[in-house]
């Protein structure tokens, strides 16, 4: 097949690939790449690795010798002369206090009262016991209650079941449906990790068919996750990884150690209780986006001048206040602008965290919040105090002010006002709103035919850049991820409400699909009206057959292009970064997509082309964008890092 | 460190999960354990883990049974043949050595290779386990009906005697194989094929070939009777052959000083090379009949004469859950390099006469004919002319296995273009009629003579996951009848097919990998060219295509 024109074209391909990596190593560093440092850059994976390999009391050991909130205060103490050894520690000991104001806040809006009902309990009282006794031991329900929802074939078809259980066997979580009705469940689940345990072992996962069962198990707790997707061992394990980060960031990994040491059989939903729509958003965000996979964060594509003015506004106005730890704006799940304090670093994972939390909290949009938040990566032991804010009605982009002083909210909120004021006047606002309202940019900006969609990381920043998910991956994805959540969950995310009709809305105007969408629209009542009959005590044969419609609404989330496309990047992702056996390059020609994976010392590409691209075009294209994203390196980019 | 890195075993057991006995005799659903020291205990905890893993997996309706528990120091595969039976093997993963890229730790760590140990291969090492005892025994289920009627027959009273012949029979078999034809550290893509290697012949051998066979059959028509061997059997009694019974027959030859010729001419005696692999050692008289494996076989009988037993494949699948199997002697003859293997019913009683007639009607054309083919192949008779393999095997009643263990009759030629070790490698399976050819393996034995490294071996069978999906071995969920949703599978399957595919990976070692999948034809290339890129590397596997696979049609 080797004719003329075709060595034609494989010659001259050879010379733009030259002339690419010339223009690289003219410019030394690769798109995106900044000598300035602004998150902590690990590869998650390997981190991962270490940590399922490493003995859990070994890395507890290492984290509460160099507590970073502590060592901050220290300074700030040494620098005042008024040292005060025992701060730490007060801080510790007040954290069930902490906690209640935490949650008083995030759960505004849930049910009014439970949220109260829960508050008092919050911390570990003595009224504990007294429930502790009544709760159901592991499996002592009946048998009819127990079918309920394992006979429910819905349930059973779940694309990913998570659940989380205290070492004792206790539920603490589960994704869909009650915790309740799954006791005899968790008590397998403990059962085997325990006996596994037992023979000096710990188990990794289980493989039937396309199922995979992935458990994790930090001390005191144990993660689960029930998977039909094409999701690898170790992409399944990282997101069990962040949700347990998830609770230590409300927790802090001292209090749950501390609250199981007290009591083995302690019952942790107390002091999650709120904290579940959190982990359900977590959840459906590590299915569908890929900061989570690459590790990385996406910025806000803004132009330098409105980019620089928004971090000098921040920087100049939080100059003065000694114990900031950070300033971070977000919008959007894409960052805007992060200042730290210098020496201090955020991991990307820990960024990933407080991006939720501000996407899953209404609250945060009606007033200024003062909340605690540990960061588990930058200090598992203890909470950031973080003044949290939307800049303005007319502008959705949200003020993140982390100190370790907790007595400086009022400090904080006037530096928020001079922040907002000083950004209006330079028109900041207009161009952050001008950006949102632009939605991030198509894949033919690139101007790389026959690429539908790509991922740039650029690894020593850790920030990535991808276009918006367009045709063929848009079928029947919507941005609206907490409306994701809400069909998970009939209980503790009533704020959804508002949006979901605001859903039921859009997806009129959508309706170009099969009568199987305009199902998905109501998927969220159908889920709740299951759960519903579950409570109720319905038997659960009786879903089975009424449930109908259900299948098509498993299949929508089955034929979701965006879960779709991002299988596609986990596949390729799982087979680059493989432990053993890792790739540079990977090019893959199937039915419905090619695709290209690079791994370059400075940055990752991945690309899904048609499926019908040739090699030496697919090579081609990769090539145009990473020029482009060389051109638009300023926009699509932080590329300083500025510090108090 | 000192640490064993090799993959071994560290047990294996039979269970039928269906069977459920009074508290205290539990111990009873053990059909098989090894090692056979291990105490009750023990036994007792594995296999209540099993269970317990078996029914937790249940409980999500995954369509297909369990498959593999994976913890961090051990891998278990489950494999479940017949209705309850379950077969369970545990193995210990490998210590390597990984450098650890985070500046804390430096240097190297020690770790426990979760991904040296993949699902796919041995799980196709312990299907492979199941059949060859298949193969000697029958199935679970008939060996339990066989030990029900001897019990009936005996009028004994106790049910579980039901079991004591497989028990037996299991015990007999895996005590041996364990030992001797498990070789875990050399498992590869290859266990997932099982594929059988094809000699390519011209023409006019391959009719010479079929020829002979016609004359054989019609030659020693008293003790044959006509039918074919589905897919599955001929891999397996092929493995048997090609693996252990040939090898094993050599050495022992070779020790008593017998001298095969091995290549060359054959030299015009009047004499013949033929002699019995199994069965009588010498045809003088007195000599004793000596041992033939008995066999169990499925004997399908062809619809027509000349209907190719590649024809039969796709159809006996689904049949084979008559469970008929039929014993069969399993009567093995070789000349030269040639061997020619009879199945001659368990009914018929052989006598040393018989084995001379045998002896006399096929010792001088397989000689003749071994000597032919030899002579095709080693003049270098085209050998990059129609490759295709062939359907030289599979013919009514007996089963020709041409290819052997001895080098120079071998399969694998080297193809032309290879200049050392850097040349491309290739590796081609062909579901449809199961021809394997691989320049990768450097003989079919399986010991891990071959040409690529170990990582680059997994990356095969990575490759193989990635391009057939889930599930890779489409009819044997038909077997597993103990799993209801029968819907859900059906919805299943489907999206998982492909029908052309192509993966190219390029290694940190700068090894290029190539995967084509095209329809039920699956070609894989190993490349060794420093600084390739995508373009150069997919120009050289179509420069391999063309030379070595003209005949056959891949997806561009």
């Amino acid at each position: 097949m080797a004719t003329d024109p075709g060595k034609d074209f494989l010659s001259q391909e050879d010379k733009t690939i030259d002339i690419d990596e010339e223009a690289l190593n003219k410019n030394v560093l690769e798109p995106g790449a900044c000598s300035e440092k602004m998150l902590l850059t690990t590869d998650s994976f390997e981190e991962f690795e270490q940590e399922m390999d490493s003995s859990f009391d070994e890395r507890q050991m290492k984290e509460s010798t160099t507590s970073t909130i502590s060592e901050i205060q220290e300074e700030l103490q040494d620098g005042n002369n008024s040292s005060d050894p025992d701060d730490g520690k007060l801080m510790a000991n007040e954290v069930a206090e902490e906690l209640a104001s935490r949650l008083s806040e995030t759960s505004l809006t849930s049910v009014e009262g439970e949220g109260k009902d829960q508050m008092q309990k919050n911390g570990v009282s003595e009224e504990d016991e007294k429930e502790d006794a009544l709760a159901t031991p592991v499996g002592s329900l009946s048998a009819a209650e127990e079918t309920e929802c394992w006979q429910n074939a819905a349930w059973k078809r779940r694309k990913k079941h998570i659940f989380i259980l205290s070492a004792a066997g206790k539920p603490v979580y589960s994704r869909y449906g009650s915790e309740d009705k799954q006791v005899t469940l968790f008590g397998v689940m403990q059962a085997l990790v325990s006996f596994v345990a037992d023979g000096h072992d710990s188990i990794r996962s289980i493989h039937a068919g396309n199922v995979k069962f992935v458990f994790l198990t930090k001390g005191p707790v144990i993660l689960v996750a029930v998977s039909r997707t094409s999701e690898s061992v170790a992409q399944v394990a990282l997101q069990l990884t962040y949700a347990h980060s998830q609770i230590v960031s409300v927790l802090t990994l001292s209090q749950l150690a501390r609250v199981f040491e007290q009591r083995r059989n302690y019952d942790l939903r107390r002091l999650l209780s709120g904290a579940e729509r959190l982990l359900d958003r977590l959840l459906s965000s590590l299915e569908t986006q890929p900061a989570f996979l690459l590790g990385a964060v996406r910025c806000l594509p803004l132009s330098q001048t409105a980019r620089d003015a928004i971090s000098a506004t921040i920087q100049s106005a939080c100059s003065k206040i000694k114990n900031l730890v950070f300033a971070i704006l977000v919008a959007d799940d894409q960052l805007i602008s992060l200042i730290r304090m210098k020496k201090y670093f955020i991991s990307p994972a820990d960024l990933h965290l407080i991006f939720n939390l501000v996407s899953s909290s209404e609250s945060f949009k009606t007033a200024e919040s003062w909340t605690p938040i540990c960061l588990p990566k930058f200090d598992p032991s203890g909470y950031l105090h973080g003044h949290v804010s939307y800049l303005s009605d007319d502008c959705q982009a949200c003020l993140l002010l982390l100190t370790v002083d907790r007595d400086v909210f009022f400090t904080l909120s006037e530096a928020k006002q001079k922040i907002v004021e000083k950004l209006r006047r330079c028109g900041a606002l207009e161009a952050i709103n001008e950006a949102l309202a632009k939605d991030g940019f198509y894949a033919s900006a690139a101007g790389a035919p026959g690429v539908r969609h790509f991922l740039y990381k650029c690894k020593s920043t850790a920030q990535f850049a991808c276009p918006r998910i367009e045709s063929p991956y848009i079928l029947r994805s919507n941005k609206n991820q907490a409306f994701r959540s809400s069909n998970c969950r009939s209980s503790g995310c009533y704020d959804t409400g508002d949006e979901m009709d605001s859903y039921d809305n859009n997806s009129s105007g959508f309706l170009t699909q099969t009568s199987s969408s305009s199902s998905f629209g109501s998927n969220a009542k159908l889920g709740s009206s299951i759960s519903g009959s579950m409570a109720s005590g319905l038997s659960g044969h009786d879903n089975e057959d009424t449930v109908g419609g259900y299948g098509s609404c498993e299949e929508d989330e089955e034929d979701d292009g965006e879960r779709r496309l991002m299988g596609l990047y986990q596949h390729l992702h799982h087979r680059l970064h493989s432990a053993s056996r890792p790739l540079k390059q990977i090019f893959k020609q199937a039915d419905s997509e090619a695709m290209l994976g690079w791994i370059k010392p400075g940055y990752e590409l991945y690309v899904i082309y048609e499926p019908l691209i040739t090699k030496t075009n697919a090579v081609i294209a990769a090539n145009k964008i990473l020029k482009w994203i060389k051109e638009e390196e300023q926009r699509l980019f932080i590329l300083h890092a500025p510090t108090f | 460190m000192s640490a064993s890195s090799e993959i071994s075993l560290i047990n294996f057991y039979v269970v039928n999960t269906n069977l459920s006995y009074a508290e205290g005799e539990e111990e009873k659903k053990i059909l098989y354990f090894w090692p056979p020291e291990t105490d009750l205990d023990t036994q007792m905890k594995n296999v209540g883990l099993s269970e317990a893993i078996i029914k937790f997996t249940e409980t999500f309706n995954p369509g297909k049974p369990c498959e593999a528990l994976h913890t961090q120091k051990t891998r278990q595969l489950y494999h479940n043949p017949e209705k309850g039976f379950w077969i369970v093997m545990t193995i210990n993963l490998p210590l390597v050595t990984r450098s650890a890229s985070n500046s804390y730790s430096g240097g190297t760590t020690l770790v426990w290779g979760e991904e040296e140990v993949q699902d796919r291969v041995f799980l196709g090492v312990l299907r492979h386990a199941y059949r060859t005892f298949c193969l000697f025994s029958g199935s679970f289920t008939s060996l339990v009906e066989k030990g029900r009627s001897k019990v009936l027959n005996k009028g004994a009273g106790d049910v579980d005697d039901h079991y004591y012949l497989l028990r037996s029979r299991l015990d007999h078999f895996f005590s041996l194989y364990l030992n001797q034809s498990l070789r875990l550290n050399h498992a590869d893509l290859l266990e997932v094929f099982q594929g059988v290697s094809f000699l390519p012949l011209d023409r006019r051998s391959f009719l010479r070939v079929r020829c002979f066979l016609s004359r054989a059959e019609e030659d020693v028509d008293w003790v044959l009777r006509k039918s074919g061997l589905n897919a599955d059997e001929t891999q397996v009694l092929y493995r048997y052959l090609v693996g252990s019974l040939l090898p094993a027959h050599l050495e022992g030859t070779e020790l008593q000083g017998g001298s095969i010729p091995r290549h060359g001419r054959y030299p015009p005696s009047s004499s013949h090379y033929g002699r019995f692999v199994t069965g009588p050692s010498n045809l003088c008289d007195g000599a004793p009949i000596g041992k033939m494996p008995l066999v169990f076989v499925n004997p399908q009988v062809p619809k027509q004469n000349a209907s190719e037993g590649k024809n039969n494949f796709g159809v006996l699948e689904s049949e084979k859950s008559k469970n008929k199997e039929e014993p069969f002697h399993l009567l093995v003859y070789r000349a030269l390099s040639a061997t020619l293997c009879l199945l001659i019913s368990d009914t018929y009683s052989l006598t040393l006469s018989d084995f001379r007639e045998i002896d006399a009607a096929l010792g001088p054309g397989l000689t003749s004919l071994a000597s032919q083919v030899a002579e095709m192949i080693g003049g270098g008779l085209a050998p990059a002319s129609p490759t295709t393999p062939s359907s030289a095997h599979s013919s009514p009643a007996s089963s020709s296995s041409p290819a052997s263990a001895s080098p120079g009759f071998g399969p694998h030629l080297p193809p032309p273009i290879i200049h050392g070790s850097s040349g491309p490698r290739f590796l081609y399976f062909n579901r449809l009629n199961l021809a394997v050819k691989s320049s990768i393996h450097l003989d079919s034995r399986g010991v891990g003579n071959v040409a690529v490294t170990r990582d680059v071996l997994m990356m095969l069978a990575d490759i193989n996951t990635d391009l057939r999906g889930y599930p890779f071995n489409t009819y044997e969920t038909e077997r597993n009848d103990n799993h209801h949703d029968k819907s859900l599978q059906k919805r299943i399957q489907p999206s998982y097919k492909s029908v052309s595919a192509e993966i190219m990976l390029n290694t940190e070692s700068d090894v290029w990998v190539v995967g084509k999948l095209s329809d039920q034809r699956e070609f894989y290339v190993v490349l060794c060219q420093k600084n390739a890129d995508l373009m150069t590397v997919n120009e050289e596997v179509k420069r391999l295509c063309d030379s070595q696979f003209k005949c056959i049609f891949f997806h561009e």
